[in-house]
């Protein structure tokens, strides 16, 4: 399986920002940052979210945010906790919002090497004590500790 | 049950992220059942015409799909989500037996 880098730099814990779109660019800032992703990445995430939204009515609900490979020079995945809970819309029932309190932030160079990690990362959503392990999370270090056991 | 193959749509917004989430459960669980199932993964919009084309059997969808399908279209979000999963597994492995039933 190609690499996905998930790292320290990649995690920013309680999010202050109240809207999708700025807290999307927090973690597409550090994405741009390392050099992961091209220009662009952060506007064409924020756009495919309005029309294909990521948002997931999961126990503790997520967004999975994510746009298109050309925009990605390397693999890797950024994740975010909120301080406030934050609207998206509901994948698959776009009239509907779903408050998600962490970003999964995802650029794929090419997501057909990574369906593994994709499958991983069901096993994420689905389970209570990880969601609630990420969502609480302090400690940067403990966060991709606790990530790298499943991915 | 072990019949023809089955040949499914995995559709979601980009064609692979959400679609490969959903495409691997679908395996997973007609396998089991014994069934030989090849799943695509396709954006929203190609769906209509490739379903035209013939030899699609069913689709399995996290985003809405534009237009007139002509075969069964299930919603695949709870697979994504474990809400509401154990009826989308139980409308998939029926439509897989309809399917085969009526061949």
């Amino acid at each position: 399986m190609a690499d996905v880098i998930l790292s320290e730099d990649l995690v920013e814990l309680g999010i202050t920002e109240t809207e999708k779109e700025a807290a999307i660019k927090v973690l597409a800032d550090k994405m741009m940052a390392k050099g992961l992703v091209k220009d662009g990445y952060y506007e064409n995430v924020v756009k495919r979210e309005e029309v294909f939204p990521t948002g997931l009515p999961t126990v503790i609900p997520v967004a999975l945010c994510h746009t298109e490979a050309k925009y990605v020079n390397q693999s890797a995945m950024a994740v975010g906790t909120l301080t406030q809970p934050v609207a998206f819309h509901e994948m698959g029932a776009p009239e509907r919002d779903i408050r998600a309190e962490i970003i999964f932030l995802l650029a794929l160079k090419d997501p057909k090497d990574q369906i593994s990690y994709l499958k991983e990362m069901v096993t994420v959503f689905k389970s209570k004590e990880i969601l609630e392990a990420i969502r609480d999370a302090t400690d940067k270090k403990a966060l991709i500790a606790l990530l790298k056991e499943f991915f | 049950m072990a019949k023809r193959k089955l040949t499914v749509l995995a559709v979601c917004g980009s064609g692979v992220v959400s679609s490969s989430m959903i495409a691997q459960k679908v395996e997973d669980m007609l396998s089991s059942l014994g069934v030989d199932v090849e799943v695509i993964g396709l954006l929203p919009t190609s769906v209509e015409s490739y379903v035209d084309r013939g030899g699609i059997d069913f689709v399995v969808t996290t985003s809405p799909i534009p237009g007139d399908i002509a075969v069964p279209v299930i919603k695949g979000v709870a697979l994504l989500t474990g809400f509401g999963e154990d009826a989308v597994i139980e409308e998939i492995k029926k439509t897989a037996q309809e399917i085969l039933a009526e061949d």
